[in-house]
């Protein structure tokens, strides 16, 4: 009979910890959601000109490129990886679409044509660079870092200190023009976003990537093609750098190496404040879009709060570790390396 | 009969490569950051103009881009001065400052004549070196000065009205000094009002989303937009171009870049100040060769051709047709033996 209790006990105390569990992760999932809305309360109402429909125009345009490049890197992290590659790529996208387009260095006017070259080879080089990362065993971060240093050789190489000014009127168009209210470059990002979310949970490609970031021995057991997941992420990041080169562009109105420039790590900050885990398996493609999203509403709202810039990035790094506290899981027994 | 024959082809050799070596044209290396800028890309035109008064064939020019890296900057003219047995002169625009020590010191001791610019630690100067003919640089301070009274002037009501200050790096030197120049001009302007003060990092895109903050808050209550440099000039200029107020919001920069004096031609940007890296990069050389040649002689030099400050030029609407004339059309014309041209005035006026 006490024997009994004491087994009942037992199984209430477990229920207990699971809903305790159940509930924690439930609040660990919605928080960066709270915490966006929080900032944009807060800044609402201490941020002169914030709560305004001009800029919510510049949120959602400073708001594209950070979140290509994060969706981007998104299925890099989720399978446990990270990508530098970037920083240059994407400046070398911009530098040889702005020589093929209508502009200031050449007789060139390719187009649309241009523009598909340049993002073509962004996706040949993350392939490249895929390929020696599965079949030579190098780790992502060293290959894709040395990849970044190539590619902003070509770039510099390409204008040679000169960057192409860009007179194509539909870049100018794409630059200044909008829909609704919604500026064309927060169209692509958010058909990107779409298309991250389809791939991720709609498709066996976007579990397979989840699996390998869960345990890739286990993915591997179970008959999963590892090799070709990981080479079509990197088909996948391709894709989205040489989208971000190409609005990189759009955006400056020219081709130059500066464009993947302070791309990278806030994009990674914002997969990481969105609440992805950075070893891989948890998170995704929504996690990335509000992650992005606090990322440029923080960015934003220092400008418009006149935080002097000298304590700026001191500010912006604190809300950000904040961020991250409440966003990814906790515990006695989880191990953060 | 072997051993005669080994003998014969060693001295062959040892002939044939000291042939070589007399032979060899004289190398003018740039060490500069990048090929990226244009500005730095104007010393190597600079160097090219100089090399070009010397007979044909005598000299070759080299760039050596280091990338922001500092140990390649050191490394690279290590490995030309090993490679030219030190048959060369050179400029040195620092990466950062503390890469002058062990540049002058690799130069003292293989005898290269060299020039640098812009950057050296506080107290390294060419008097303590005989191979280290001068140092040279802009006035920062004049520049940020001069940029402002041109913004203050151009505004809808001269000499008053609201703008918004964006700055380089705020670490960084060259933006402290522009800074100081802007602090004079505002207190010469009384009536200019600084609505904000931001760093764009000498970012095009951060200059970009910068501005488009600015426009969300304060509108067109803003009448000009001070900034430090042309590339964040061009990224103002996007964010203003969105909202239809490019040229009813002047802006500013400085460097001279094709890009910058397109925005005076059209009348977006109130002006810019070429900072002349052909003139930089022309007297680096001509110093160095004189030297190098017994034409001067740097243990009898003054301290003012040791150190001395360069003028930029102001490129305004008023200005903006002589410049073009002598920098774009044309290539600019420099006199190698009129080492006295570039001095703008001395870097320590107590000294001079």
């Amino acid at each position: 009979m006490e024997k009994q209790v004491h087994v009942s006990r037992i199984g209430e105390e477990f229920k207990q910890e699971m809903k305790k569990q159940s509930q924690r992760e439930r609040f660990i999932s919605w928080a960066p959601v709270g915490i966006l809305a929080f900032l944009v309360v807060l800044f609402s109402i201490i941020a002169q000109g914030f709560f305004s429909l001009t800029n919510l125009q510049n949120l959602l345009k400073q708001l594209a490129i950070p979140l290509v490049m994060s969706l981007g890197l998104t299925f890099v992290i989720l399978m446990g990886s990270t990508d530098l590659s970037a920083q240059g790529l994407a400046g070398f996208v911009g530098a040889i679409m702005a020589l093929m387009v209508v502009n200031s260095k050449n007789a060139n006017n390719m187009g649309f044509l241009g523009i598909l070259i340049a993002v073509v080879a962004a996706i040949l080089v993350t392939a490249i660079s895929g390929i020696i990362h599965i079949k030579g065993k190098l780790p992502t971060f060293m290959v894709s870092y040395a990849v970044s240093s190539i590619m902003q050789g070509f770039a510099v190489l390409s204008y040679k200190g000169e960057p192409a000014l860009i007179r194509d009127e539909f870049f100018t168009t794409m630059s200044q023009g909008s829909f609704l209210g919604i500026p064309y470059l927060t169209y692509i990002a958010l058909a990107m976003f779409v298309i991250a979310y389809v791939l991720q949970f709609k498709t066996r490609f976007g579990s397979y990537v989840m699996a390998i970031g869960d345990n890739e021995g286990i993915a591997k057991n179970i008959g999963v093609n590892i090799d070709l997941t990981k080479f079509k992420v990197f088909l996948w990041l391709g894709v989205c750098i040489g989208l971000v080169g190409f609005m990189g562009a759009v955006r400056l109105g020219r081709g130059e190496v500066g464009i993947g420039s302070n791309l990278v790590f806030p994009a990674i900050t914002s997969v990481v404040v969105g609440g992805t885990s950075l070893s891989g398996g948890k998170g995704g493609v929504v996690n990335t879009l509000v992650g992005a999203m606090i990322v440029t509403v923080i960015n934003n709202a220092l400008v418009l709060l006149g935080v002097s810039p000298y304590v700026q990035q001191a500010v912006q790094g604190m809300i950000i570790i904040a961020a991250v506290a409440i966003s990814i899981p906790h515990g006695k027994n989880l191990i953060v390396k | 009969m072997k051993k005669f024959l080994t003998l014969i082809l060693a001295l062959c050799l040892v002939l044939s490569c000291t042939a070589a070596l007399a032979d060899e044209p004289l190398t003018i290396a740039i060490s500069m950051r990048s090929t990226a800028s244009e500005y730095h890309m104007q010393y190597v035109a600079g160097a090219e103009l100089f090399a070009a008064t010397l007979p044909e064939g005598t000299a070759v020019v080299q760039a050596l881009p280091c990338e922001g890296n500092d140990d390649k900057q050191v490394n690279d003219i290590n490995a030309l001065i090993a490679s030219t047995n030190g048959n060369m002169i050179l400029y040195v625009d620092a990466n950062n400052s503390p890469n002058i020590v062990p540049i002058a010191e690799a130069c003292e001791e293989a005898g290269v004549y060299w020039c640098a610019g812009w950057n050296t630690p506080e107290g390294v100067y060419p008097m303590s070196y005989k191979y280290w003919v001068n140092f040279q640089s802009c006035d920062a301070v004049k520049q940020g000065y001069d940029i402002a009274v041109t913004l203050f002037n151009a505004l809808p009501t001269p000499g008053k009205g609201k703008i918004c200050v964006l700055e380089g790096m705020l670490a960084n030197t060259a933006n402290a000094d522009r800074m100081k120049g802007l602090k004079q001009a505002l207190e010469e302007y009384p009536d200019i009002e600084v609505l904000d003060d931001q760093a764009g990092d000498w970012a095009t895109d951060k200059a970009l989303s910068i501005t488009e903050n600015w426009l969300a808050k304060y509108g067109e209550d803003i009448d000009g937009i001070w900034c430090a440099c042309d590339d964040m000039a061009v990224g103002v200029v996007q964010a203003l171009k969105a909202k239809d107020l490019d040229g009813k919001i002047l802006t500013t920069g400085v460097d001279g870049t094709s890009a910058a004096i397109e925005l005076v031609e059209n009348g977006q940007a109130a002006c810019t100040i070429a900072n002349n890296g052909w003139l930089q990069g022309f007297y680096a050389c001509a110093y160095a060769y004189a030297a190098k040649t017994g034409k001067i002689d740097t243990e009898t030099m003054d301290t003012l051709h040791r150190c001395f400050l360069t003028n930029g030029y102001l490129v305004s609407a008023d200005t903006l047709a002589d410049y073009k004339a002598t920098f774009v059309d044309s290539q600019p014309q420099y006199d190698p033996e009129d080492l006295d041209f570039p001095i703008a005035g001395p870097m320590f006026p107590d000294e001079a």
